[in-house]
């Protein structure tokens, strides 16, 4: 079992870009104390959705992004409070509507995200499936095996659980070995394995319950179902996840236990850049994601200087032509096809994206495609503006 | 754990500069056969391709690339020697011009520009005879096709498709040529042509469809010239089939449709 050490939290951001869609409604102010587990914002249209700090301490900014979104809220510790909230009595969850309730109020419920969009459900909603992920494929990552070792009960309670959510089978994602959960008729062990993309629940999704005509699935990562058993076992939410600092400028992948959010600086180093997130998918920040598992340091890199006449050639943005080679043919989930797919997003052919499986996915799926494209172009962010166009014709 | 991928990210300009790599054998094979006028060949093709694409990105207003430098080196190889030198021109002006550069460049068009440099050659300045079909360039293409599978910039289902169409026909219709020779005809013309990424088709399913359809039509086109494959045949075969390219794609892409909406359903229920 591999070595974990806990990561003391200097300062943790509550960041707009893991909750795509929510229009916050802010119940704290800069300057505010905190603690752990206490609402900061909610959603505006559905106002059950929060968001509680992960941490106690100040809220020492709050900063907007376009259209009134949320950019980033930043809390300080101060050491002041005592991290733990106090305990509840261990809840009594039998029903659909008390496990909603509990997961909308720990400020669980924005685990969740839902297949097509890749946002946080509707309270009200129904999935017709759910799937658990408990793979990574990621360059680098960690099998999440490792990192529930310690956490099996409360792992299997939280598959469980989720089972009350919905009518369908649940998911149970994960790669070859013992599996991780009991079956019941509607709780399935499935084996992914293989070079990526087969980690990502985009695959998993493609494979065993291909979403769009009108059907909805919803996805959450293991170390969220294993807090989901916690909570019901104990009544207390620990924030905490296991996150691996991994790359090519790390020898050894080395797991750490923090909170989303936590400062990148106080774990890596400042003098480096950083990704939140797989060098595939990742981005480059100074908090950790709320769903990123994996945090790489890049290497440090001197900038080249190309001559003018071939700079263009060495430029990653701009105008390219997408030549079709045979690695493009493995870089999505089975049954897409790469090609066709990328030329209708690249002219944002919404109708043909969504007939090519386009509402199976999300940017984490597209990663390796636009890293392998002649093109240089973002696949993810072209998929997004597909998506947010279906998602308004809808 | 994952193995640790170094994903490699070709550029339009490093998949041509590969290419190029490919073809300096098959084209000193060319060169040991037939003498230097091979060279005052490429010489020729190269100032026609590289200035028609000067020009189209002047126009344009694009950065300048050298894509055209694998164009000049198939039509050299290709191009019989007693060939005057202004037809090799004009042929490639027009290739080039008509067959990518109005498309937008390498990788925007369905065309491949050499394909349609050779086929404007043939059509316009009747009894040339395209070469390419020796047992020597054959043998410096394998190299060269072994590149590029390795680097995936060759997909390998048409050439595989269309050798065994080839093959498959000619036992049955009792043809006395030998698989050493049907392979050594066509060895050069369908890495370089039939198998170019652009001009292909761009799915697996398609690949074959595309693949048989070259082998198909190239033996169409040949009836009735002798027992050897001519290259003219198999040059007017992927022209064709570059054309329907899009065509395969298109019904590979509905097939897909139908398989996953199948499968949405009945895993619904």
């Amino acid at each position: 079992m591999r070595e974990i050490t806990d990561h003391p939290v200097r300062s943790c951001a509550i960041l707009g870009a893991d909750y795509l869609g929510l229009r916050p409604a802010l119940k704290v102010a800069s300057g505010d104390r905190v603690r752990a587990g206490q609402v900061l914002l909610a959603d505006r249209v559905h106002p059950q959705v929060v968001i509680v700090a992960p941490m106690a301490g100040k809220v020492q900014s709050i900063d907007y992004g376009p259209r009134r979104g949320l950019s980033a809220l930043i809390l300080q510790g101060d050491g002041a409070v005592a991290d733990a909230p106090a305990p509840l009595a261990p809840p009594d969850v039998t029903t659909r509507n008390t496990l909603r309730d509990i997961l909308l109020s720990q400020g669980l419920w924005t685990a969740f995200r839902t297949r097509p969009f890749g946002r946080f459900p509707d309270p009200d909603g129904v999935p017709d499936a759910l799937f658990v992920t408990a793979t990574d494929s990621a360059p680098w990552a960690v099998d999440p095996r490792d990192v529930l070792a310690g956490q099996q009960d409360d792992f299997q309670t939280g598959v469980e659980l989720l089972a009350l959510l919905t009518e369908g089978p649940v998911y149970v994602c994960q790669s070859a070995g013992p599996t991780l959960v009991q079956e019941t008729p509607r709780i399935h062990n499935a084996v992914f394995d293989g070079p990526h993309p087969a980690g990502l629940a985009g695959t998993h999704i493609q494979t065993l319950y291909p979403v769009g005509q009108g059907r909805e699935v919803w996805t959450v990562e293991c170390q969220d179902v294993a807090a989901i058993g916690h909570l019901a076992r104990t009544g207390y939410h620990d924030p905490r996840r296991i996150v691996a600092v991994t790359g090519r400028g790390t020898s050894d992948p080395a797991l750490i236990r923090t909170i989303p959010g936590a400062s990148l600086r106080d774990i890596v180093g400042a003098d480096v850049r950083i990704l939140s997130g797989s060098q595939l998918t990742g981005r480059e920040a100074n908090w950790l994601g709320r769903f990123h598992r994996q945090i790489t340091p890049l290497e440090h890199q001197k900038p080249r200087k190309w001559p003018p006449w071939l700079a263009h050639h060495k430029q990653t943005g701009g105008l390219r032509a997408i030549i079709p080679t045979a690695a493009l043919e493995r870089a999505l989930p089975p049954d897409i096809l790469p090609v066709p797919l990328m030329r209708a997003l690249s002219v944002a052919d919404f109708e043909q994206a969504k007939r090519l499986g386009a509402l199976c996915l999300i940017e984490e799926d597209m990663g390796l495609l636009s890293s392998l494209c002649t093109s240089g172009a973002n696949y993810g962010v072209l998929l997004r503006q597909v998506l947010d166009a279906l998602e308004d014709a809808a | 754990m994952s193995l640790a991928l170094r994903p490699y990210r070709w550029t339009p300009a490093g998949v041509t500069l590969t290419q190029a790599a490919a073809l300096t054998l098959p084209f000193a094979a060319a060169w040991a056969l037939r003498g230097p006028g091979v060279v005052a060949g490429l010489m020729v093709a190269l100032v026609a391709a590289l200035a028609w694409e000067g020009l189209f990105a002047l126009i344009r207003k694009r950065p300048l690339t050298a894509h055209g430098v694998t164009t000049a080196l198939i039509v050299a190889v290709m191009a019989p020697g007693t060939l005057p030198l202004w037809q090799i021109a004009v042929a490639v002006s027009l290739g080039a011009a008509l067959g990518e550069l109005v498309f937008g460049g390498r990788g925007y068009g369905f065309l491949n520009a050499s394909v349609a440099a050779l086929a404007f050659l043939v059509f316009s300045f009747p009894g040339v005879t395209l070469l390419g079909d020796d047992l020597w360039v054959a043998a410096a293409t394998l190299p060269g096709a072994v590149l590029l599978l390795a680097t995936g910039l060759m997909p390998w289902r048409p050439l595989v498709a269309a050798v065994a169409v080839v093959v498959a026909v000619e036992g049955l219709t009792g043809q006395t040529l030998t698989p050493v020779d049907t392979g050594a005809a066509l060895l050069f013309g369908l890495v370089f042509l039939a198998c170019d990424p652009v001009s292909g088709a761009s799915t697996r399913a398609g690949g074959w469809l595309y693949g048989a359809l070259t082998g198909g039509l190239t033996l169409l086109f040949d009836a009735g010239t002798g027992p050897a494959i001519s290259t003219n045949a198999l040059v007017f075969a992927v022209l064709l089939v570059s054309i329907f390219a899009p065509l395969s794609d298109y019904l590979v892409v509905e097939v897909n449709l139908r398989q996953r909406f199948r499968k949405a359903g009945r895993s619904h229920d």
